[in-house]
Parts: C-alpha cells; sequence; structure tokens
C-alpha cells in the first residue's frame, strides 16, 4: 500500500466515524456512548477497536482505554468515564505498550543450565515447567522439592512466596485463596521497602482519618511527597491539586530537593535530610506558644492534655529546630501562622520525611502538629470503599510460617506486617532455609538495599534450593532463578478494582486484556488456579477471567447494570448511592503505650540519627527519589520512557560542589560503608547542601537492552532497537545503601546514607 | 555636537534595547488591538495550541502520548518538555516549557523546502508531504524550534511502517495529529496533559478555549525576534525561559 493510498483509506475510515455522531469526541466525555466492538479511525488501516482496561505502570492504576488495531494494541488513553483520572493518564501509562512489545520479553518457560546467573537456559515447554514445580526434580545435578513434594511432606510453610507489587483481584487470588489453600504463611511483601514506617506511625496514632475533605484544604503542609512527580494515585492527585491551587490553596513543600512537586509549590523549604522531625515539633511549640489551639477540641481528640504536651515540646523551639534542620527559625514561626490561621489545613507526607531511622516518629510528629492546629476534629469523615462481592468462600485455613519475616529476634520494636527487605539476611544467617522460593513481580536483588548481598544470598542454592521467578522480563533477581514462568502483562490480564474517587463515590474498575497473553505468557493467576486443581485444592473457580466474570455478576449494582457484560463494555461503574458519613473518633493515640515499652518516647520526640551526628563536614548525606517518567525498578524495559529517562545522575548543590571542584556534568566517585559507585554530577541551586540526590531508576544490569543496554537471553529483534542512541544507562544507587531498617518499624532507611564524594 | 552625539548614543541605546528584547525571546501580547491584528480572517478556522505553563508540570505525558500515537522512532521527537532552573537557592524555581512545531503563520521551514515539500493548510496546520521531501534537511536548519527532525529508521518493522513518520529518511515533525483532529479528536498530547495545561482549538471559534485564554490572559511565543508568528501560545512563565534555540531535537547521540 502506497502512502496516498493509505491516506485515503484512513480518511475514508475517519469520515465513517465522524458521521456516527463522533463516538471518540473527547466533549462528550463520556464512555458510555461507545458500543461494543467499537472501531473508529486508524493510522494504519483506518479501523481501531477500543477495550477498557487499567493501568498498572505504577500502583495508581489509572482506569484506561486500549486502542487494538488488527491485534495488536497501538495506544492506551485515559478512560473519561473514571472520577479518578478523568479521562487522564501520564507518561508511563502511555509507555505500557513497551511492556507488550519489549524486545526482552520472556515468551516461553526457561529452565536453568550452568551456574546460578550464568545467563545460559533451556527453553521448556509448559507441561515440563509445571511438572517440575509440583514435583520438583533435577536442576543441574541438584534434587529440588516441588509443591507437592513439601505438601505432601507436611512441610508447605517451607514454600515462600514473595511477591513486590500485587493489587486488586491478583492479590486476592494468590494469597487469600491460592496459598491459603495450598497451606503456607510464609508470604513475603514489598512493604518494608515502600512505607511501613509510615503505615506503623498510623496504626500507633489509631483513628487518624480526615475530618475535612482533602480537596477543600485551603492549605498543604507537604514533607517530602512527591505526589505531583510520582505519587501515590498520581494522576487523580495531580488533577485536585490543580483544581485545589485554582481555588486558592496553598501548597508548600519541605524536601531536600527541589523536587517537580516543590517546584510547582507555592515555596520550598530545604530541610537537611532526617531532620523534618525537629522542623514538626517545632511547628507544634509555636502553635501551642503562641496559644494558637482549640483546647477542648485538642482535648477531645487525642489522649494527651494541652499541659503535658507543652511541657513536653518546651524546648523544640523554631532556634533549637534551626541548628538542626537549617531552616530559619524565622521560617518556620511564619509558616506555623500560617497553617493555623488558614483553614481547612492539611500535612501530608511520604517517604521523604519517613524512610528514616527516625520515620515513626516523624509521621506520628505529622499527626500531632495537625492535631493541634484543629485539623483533626472529633468527628471524621468516612467513605464508601468498593464492596466486590466474592462468589467464592475463603478456604480460611492457619497456615504455618517461616519465621523469617521480622527480622532477628529483638532487631525492630514493631516488625508487624513483616520486615521483607530483611528475609535475604535472615536466609543467610539463620536456620529457617526455605524449600522453595517464589518471587512475584518483584525484584529483591535490585530493589533492596545492598544489591551485592542479595545476589550472593539469591545465587546460593544451598540457602535457596529451588527459585522460581514469576516475570515478564529477566530482571536481576530472575537472571538467578532455576525456573521462571513467562507472566502476561498487565494488559493481558483480568482484575477486579477499586478505588475511592475525591468526592468519595467507590469507583469500580476492571483490567482486562487488551491482547492475549504473547507467546507462551501466562498470568500466574491462571497458573494457580491450574496448579489448585492438580492439587484438588478446591479454589471454586479456574481462571481470573471466570473470578472476575463472576464477581461482576454478583456484585449488587453492577449485576442491575448487565454485571461482566457491562464492565468489559465500560470498564466502570460508579456506586453514587454511597453516602459519606462523619463519625466520632476513637481518641488519637499521640501517647502511646506501646513505644514506652519499647523504650521510645511515647510522645514524638527528637531522635538524632546516630550516623549523622558523627558526620564531618566533608559528607553528605545520600537521598533517592522517583522521577515522573519511571516506576522504581521496573519500567525501564520501556523503551519511550527510558529514551527520557536513563542516567541517574548525582543532585549536588552549586556550592557543595564548588568546594569539592566537580562542575556539571563530572564523573564523581560516591563512597558509603559497603561500597562505592560512580556518576555524572548534576550541579544544582535545588538541592541542600548537606544532601546528594540519586533516583532509584537507573543502572540495571539486566532487564534487558532498554534497561541495561545488554540484550537477555530471550531478546528478539524490534523496529527501534537500531535506534537507540544512549549509551549511559547509570548505575544503581542501592548497591551503596546498606540494607538496614528503622528501629521502632524494620523500615529501609533509604535517606540516612552518609557517603563521601569526590571528582574522579 | 553635543545634541547629535546625544542622539547617536539614544539610537545606540535603542538598538541595544530591542537587541535584549529580541534575544530574551519574548514579546507579551498584552494590548488588545494586537490580539485584533491576529484575527485577520474570521470565518476561517485557525488552529493553535496554548500551554499554560502555571499549570504544566513537565510530566512528560505529552511526549509519550505524541510518541504512541504518531509511532515516532526513537532518536526523534515531535514534542517534548524542556526544563530550566532559575534563582539561587534556596530560591531557586525550576519551569517546565512544552515544546512542539509551532506551527508558524510565516513558517520559515517552508519557502527553505527546495522541493516545496512542506505546506501549510487554510486552517494554518503546516505539514510535510513525505512524497516530496529529499531529506535535504534545510528545514531542519531553518527552524529556529529544532522541531524537525529526520527518522532515523534503516528499516522499520512491519508493525510501524505505516505511520508517517516511519518513512524512511524523510523529515518529519508535529502535524497536530492531523489523522485525530480531522475526525474531531483533539491531539495525543492534549487528550491526555494530566493537569490540562496544553489547550487545543480553534482561535476563531468562540466558544473554544483557546479563543478565550488568547483574549483574557497575557501570552507569549516562542523566540518572536525570528518572525515566525507562531500559533503555540504560552500563558505564565519567566522570560529567561524562552531562550530555547533549536532544542525540541537537541540530544545527544
Amino acid at each position: 500500500m502506497d502512502r496516498r493510498e493509505f491516506v485515503k483509506i484512513a480518511s475514508i475510515g475517519s469520515a465513517v466515524i465522524y458521521q456516527d455522531k463522533n463516538l471518540y469526541a473527547q466533549e462528550s466525555n463520556k464512555i458510555e456512548k461507545l458500543k461494543e466492538g467499537n472501531e473508529g479511525y486508524s493510522i494504519s488501516n483506518g479501523k481501531r477497536k477500543l477495550i477498557p482496561s487499567a493501568c498498572w505502570q505504577c500502583v495508581s492504576r489509572c482506569a484506561i482505554l486500549g486502542y487494538v488495531e488488527n491485534i495488536r494494541l497501538v495506544k492506551i488513553e485515559g478512560n473519561p468515564s473514571s472520577l479518578r483520572n478523568e479521562g487522564k493518564i501520564c507518561a508511563k501509562g502511555q509507555a505500557g505498550i513497551n511492556q507488550i512489545y519489549n524486545p526482552d520479553r520472556i515468551l516461553y518457560p526457561l529452565k536453568r543450565l550452568g551456574e546460578r546467573g550464568s545467563g545460559k537456559w533451556e527453553k521448556i515447554s509448559w507441561d515440563v515447567a509445571k511438572d517440575l514445580l509440583l514435583n520438583g526434580g533435577e536442576i543441574e545435578g541438584s534434587e529440588v522439592k516441588g509443591l507437592k513434594s513439601l505438601r505432601d511432606e507436611g512441610i508447605p510453610e517451607k514454600f515462600i512466596f514473595h511477591y513486590g507489587r500485587m493489587v486488586g483481584t491478583d492479590y486476592l487470588i494468590n494469597v487469600n485463596y491460592f496459598l491459603n489453600a495450598y497451606g503456607t504463611a510464609s508470604i513475603g511483601n514489598h512493604d518494608s521497602i515502600c512505607l511501613k514506617a509510615g503505615s506503623i506511625a498510623q496504626m500507633l496514632a489509631g483513628d487518624v482519618g480526615r475530618s475535612n475533605r482533602f480537596d477543600d484544604a485551603k492549605i498543604l503542609l507537604n514533607f517530602g511527597r512527591s505526589l505531583i512527580d510520582a505519587g501515590l494515585d498520581h494522576i487523580p492527585y495531580i488533577r485536585r491539586i490543580a483544581k485545589m491551587k485554582e481555588n486558592g490553596a496553598k501548597l508548600i513543600t519541605f524536601d531536600v530537593r527541589l523536587s517537580n512537586t516543590a517546584a510547582k509549590s507555592d515555596e520550598w523549604v530545604p530541610v537537611k535530610p532526617g531532620t523534618d522531625l525537629a522542623v514538626l515539633l517545632a511547628l507544634c511549640n509555636v502553635l501551642l506558644e503562641e496559644n494558637l489551639y482549640d483546647k477542648n477540641q485538642f482535648e477531645a481528640s487525642t489522649n494527651v492534655s494541652i499541659d503535658e504536651l507543652k511541657e513536653h515540646l518546651q524546648n523544640y523551639t523554631p532556634e533549637w529546630a534551626e541548628e538542626i534542620s537549617g531552616v530559619p527559625s524565622q521560617k518556620i514561626k511564619s509558616i506555623a501562622l500560617e497553617y493555623s490561621k488558614t483553614k481547612p489545613g492539611i500535612c501530608i507526607s511520604f517517604r521523604g520525611a519517613f524512610m528514616h531511622h527516625n520515620g515513626v516518629q516523624t509521621q506520628r510528629a505529622i499527626y500531632m502538629l495537625d492535631a493541634i492546629a484543629g485539623n483533626i476534629d472529633p468527628e471524621k469523615r468516612v467513605e464508601q470503599r468498593t464492596k466486590w462481592k466474592y462468589p467464592f468462600p475463603f478456604p480460611n485455613k492457619k497456615n504455618g510460617r517461616l519465621d523469617l519475616f521480622a527480622g532477628k529476634k529483638d532487631q525492630y520494636a514493631m516488625p508487624d506486617g513483616g520486615v521483607s527487605h530483611q528475609i535475604v539476611n535472615m536466609i543467610d544467617k539463620g536456620k529457617n532455609k526455605p524449600e522453595l522460593y517464589m518471587v512475584y513481580c518483584h525484584n529483591p536483588v535490585y530493589s533492596n538495599g545492598n544489591c551485592e548481598e542479595n545476589a550472593r544470598v539469591y545465587k546460593d542454592t544451598k540457602k535457596i534450593p529451588f527459585l522460581v521467578s514469576v516475570d515478564v522480563a529477566l530482571s536481576e533477581t530472575t537472571e538467578l532463578a532455576d525456573l521462571v514462568l513467562p507472566d502476561a502483562t498487565y494488559l493481558e490480564r483480568w482484575t477486579c478494582e477499586g478505588k475511592q474517587t475525591p468526592d468519595g463515590i467507590p469507583e469500580y474498575y476492571i483490567r482486562q486484556p487488551v491482547s492475549k497473553p504473547l507467546g507462551e505468557s501466562k498470568n500466574f493467576i491462571d497458573v494457580a488456579c491450574d496448579i489448585a486443581e492438580t492439587l484438588n485444592l478446591n479454589l471454586g473457580f479456574s481462571s481470573a477471567e471466570e473470578f472476575v466474570k463472576a464477581t461482576c455478576n454478583n456484585t449488587s449494582g453492577i449485576k442491575e447494570a448487565g454485571g461482566f457484560e457491562y464492565m468489559k463494555k465500560h470498564g466502570i461503574w460508579h456506586d453514587h448511592s454511597a453516602k459519606v458519613t462523619f463519625e466520632k473518633r476513637s481518641k488519637i493515640e499521640l501517647k502511646s503505650k506501646r513505644l514506652q515499652e519499647e523504650g521510645f518516647s511515647p510522645i514524638p520526640a527528637w531522635m538524632p540519627i546516630p550516623k549523622h551526628d558523627k558526620m564531618n563536614s566533608n559528607e553528605l548525606i545520600l537521598t533517592t527519589f522517583k522521577v515522573n517518567v519511571q516506576t522504581h525498578s521496573r519500567t525501564q524495559n520501556c523503551k519511550w520512557l527510558t529514551e527520557l529517562y536513563h542516567e541517574n545522575p548525582a543532585w549536588i548543590n552549586t556550592k557543595t560542589a564548588k568546594k569539592k571542584g566537580i562542575e556539571n556534568g563530572d564523573w564523581i566517585k560516591i563512597k558509603s560503608e559497603i561500597g562505592e559507585m560512580i556518576t555524572k554530577a548534576k550541579v544544582t541551586q535545588g538541592i541542600h547542601p548537606r544532601a546528594i540526590a540519586i533516583s532509584n531508576h537507573a543502572g540495571h544490569w539486566a532487564w534487558g537492552k532498554y534497561a541495561s543496554g545488554k540484550e537477555s537471553f530471550v531478546h528478539l529483534p524490534e523496529s527501534d532497537i537500531e535506534n537507540k542512541w544512549w549509551k549511559d544507562n547509570g548505575n544503581h544507587v542501592n548497591k551503596i545503601i546498606p540494607n538496614v531498617g528503622d528501629p521502632i518499624a524494620g523500615s529501609m532507611c533509604w535517606n540516612d546514607t552518609v557517603v563521601q564524594v569526590e571528582k574522579i | 555636537m553635543e545634541s547629535k552625539k546625544f542622539s547617536r548614543k539614544s539610537s545606540v541605546l535603542k538598538i541595544f534595547a530591542w537587541t535584549i528584547a529580541g534575544i530574551s525571546g519574548l514579546v507579551l501580547f498584552r494590548n488588545r488591538s494586537f490580539i485584533n491584528q491576529l484575527l485577520i480572517n474570521p470565518k476561517k478556522k485557525r488552529l493553535a495550541m496554548v500551554m499554560d505553563l502555571d499549570k504544566c508540570i513537565g510530566c512528560n505525558a505529552c511526549t509519550v502520548a505524541c510518541k504512541a500515537e504518531n509511532g515516532v522512532a526513537l532518536g526523534g521527537f515531535r514534542t517534548r518538555v524542556l526544563e530550566k532552573e532559575v534563582n539561587e537557592y534556596p530560591d531557586t524555581e525550576r519551569y517546565f516549557l512544552p515544546m512542539m512545531c509551532n506551527h508558524c503563520k510565516d513558517a520559515p521551514c517552508i519557502p527553505a523546502c527546495l522541493n516545496k515539500a512542506i505546506f501549510q493548510r487554510e486552517d494554518g496546520l503546516v505539514d510535510i508531504n513525505k512524497d516530496k521531501c529529499k531529506a535535504f534537511q534545510l528545514c531542519i536548519k531553518a527552524c529556529p524550534y529544532g522541531a524537525i527532525y529526520i527518522n532515523p529508521d534503516a528499516d522499520p518493522s512491519p508493525e510501524v511502517k505505516d505511520y508517517p513518520s516511519r518513512v524512511i529518511a524523510k523529515a518529519d515533525k508535529c502535524n497536530f495529529c492531523q489523522h485525530r483532529i480531522d475526525v474531531g479528536l483533539e491531539p495525543a498530547c492534549s487528550n491526555t496533559c494530566p493537569p490540562d495545561a496544553r489547550i487545543f482549538g480553534d482561535l476563531e471559534d468562540e466558544n473554544s478555549k483557546v479563543y478565550k485564554i488568547v483574549r483574557t490572559g497575557s501570552l507569549s511565543g516562542l523566540l518572536q525576534e525570528e518572525g515566525t508568528r507562531p500559533q503555540v501560545f504560552y500563558k505564565g512563565g519567566k522570560k529567561e525561559i524562552f531562550r530555547v534555540k533549536k532544542t525540541i531535537n537537541e540530544y545527544e547521540g
């Protein structure tokens, strides 16, 4: 077909769709007008088919529309029916296509040849893979035990399932049905490298739900949350914040770095890493000293009296905090006054504030500030969540768990919920050995601190006899596996999802395949169902699709709207009848008995970071961050994203750099207590002089050509591979960050590492 | 003598002042008479895009949406977002500048092409006729924004061959997603823009958002001193950030 002909055909297609009442027109803004099997314009053949689904490039999981030509996914857009992302998606969502057609995609099961990590594989059939997984067998001279063997021997808990990302009904089916019915509670997650200090703080504080609608806030104090760059619920928050700013809300961001969030804030207040707590305590101090609180309201909603708090906070003056954090005392005072008089206000935070040695107390101090400022009323706002009705009963078994998930005995005061980044250390040092270790949508070798130590343990067949990885490409961890199961990408799966809209309306939506799983890849949920059937686990369903279908047809509201068929066509259903209610809250525990018992200050108090106190003036504190076009370790295989972000230069303050003789673009060496790395310097006015910041996205040594520059074993040629123009793929920062945890939650201290920096 | 000297000095100053104004690359369309001048033929469609820099968060959703929609090869950009930092620590600020072909009224790429491969539609859209393009690259030199690149493919795979951006060794650039706008859709970039910073529309349509914005805000255009009369307008931002010669397709490698 020549170009002219193509243009002609394309315009015919266009004309047809235009007459058909402009089905795709953005102005109509509602997908309800779309009909099943709808076809529209196309660049290549004049036709496109539309399939609503759900994104999963990051945990925000926006509702999307997939556009398919012939059988190929050609475009992803936001689903305009969503009241969360309102038809918008980010760069990562747009690049989801790259996940399917990644030239380093695993398309068939693999069995290891040679030593672990040697890069040699045997392509095997699913039958062989399933037999190996179930019954064990020989792998390069060693006998390994399978799922059936472990169960028959009465040691099913020796099967570890360690997941990174797992959401919606994927989680439910894997954990609540399959693993539970199988008989293991040896389940690792990724919480302790993500947000654990924050969730433990919330658990300790208790009933801290908001009193006001987030979107009504007139002032936001943001401690270390990059919500405009790459936050949790990224697109929904971008849209909400944009609307709030249009309505005159003020955003003040405390961060070591001028993140894009800080850049779009009304004010950026640079803080020395790990000292947000000092600033928070001083903000609280000012409010108390200036009598800017409602005594009755405060005492009605917390378990501390104002007098006790005053005494506790009396020494945390703005001048004291300036000394520690570098934030001018006048600035702290003026922000405290402004925060107190602007109502309603909300203090938000994330990793920048709490993935520190003192993270739990920092997050608790945030609750304390909001309680004093009167932003936590005795009544709380209660929003209805989505209530999918799953038609299959949970097995509800009590299963055994290996003692690997909470760190060493007495290492952490509150390892509740697991300290999974310490599983490697526990296996390395302990007696508690797994027989079968399955990694699912996770890359612990790369994602934990101290990559080299991780790799050493995962490589050791004596410590982990049978390592199985379920993955879409050969990651640093998957490269070390004995058996690799090729997973379906998120665009090839079935999942029920649910989130709330800004107005508290439950948004029910589904993820459905916009494309059949490529090659021999399979949704692991379907593999789990298959295994369950072989082991007679009686889950009640035999595939993810069946589960989603039955759930849609069983959930009231959706059932009446047309059930599964409705959801396939529209992707989303809202429960507009769900009402937001207000309930009396139980008292917030600003004074924690449990912390007191564990030997920590029951009311948030200053908690210095020991290594920072011993720093010399030449040393810097290393912090990590995310960028807007990458998600942690798992999107660098997406060529359009990695074209935009592939190096990870170290941000260093102009004055600091000058003292060290470093100029922009110079290669520098960064040395920590466990190792050193080399990267380029990004000399900038946008970072605290005592900090050096490196993103965690670049520096893969596996994960395929686009990510690492190296073709993996499964590499196939692709149209753009010759056009890859960047040579530098960065160096990974986690290699020099020790794999440690904070003393309370065991949460990874991403932002505390002391380093020496020099030009090379 | 004195007065003559004075006047020479003042004219030198004047030229100096104009040069500075020119270098700054920014002209604010503040007064209404200027806007009225823009409206040459009210009956015609006139396509334009407004970039609201107060809203742009530099997320590059537009950049990637464009890559997907138009199948743009690695190494080329029809649009992208630049970043610029100003001021000293701790008063540092960062600005984002989304850039694309400006669909200039006096597009310098059109006369630069020896083969007359670049044309302007009645609605203002500037596009490249790939059949006529011989990749002489004179358009690339002529465009002050760096909006045009040569498709780097040696041999695109069948899946992407049909994309107009993937014709071997031909010039390519933004065409406002002509295939979308001609069926009533907006371009892929503004369609996905998370904070609604990109606003596309017809400057002659009283009901369009661009019509209203152009008449209410003070807007600027890139490199006004080039005399290209760009049809991509910028709302907000600081003048330091508009010095952006040849930047859309400027990259290493």
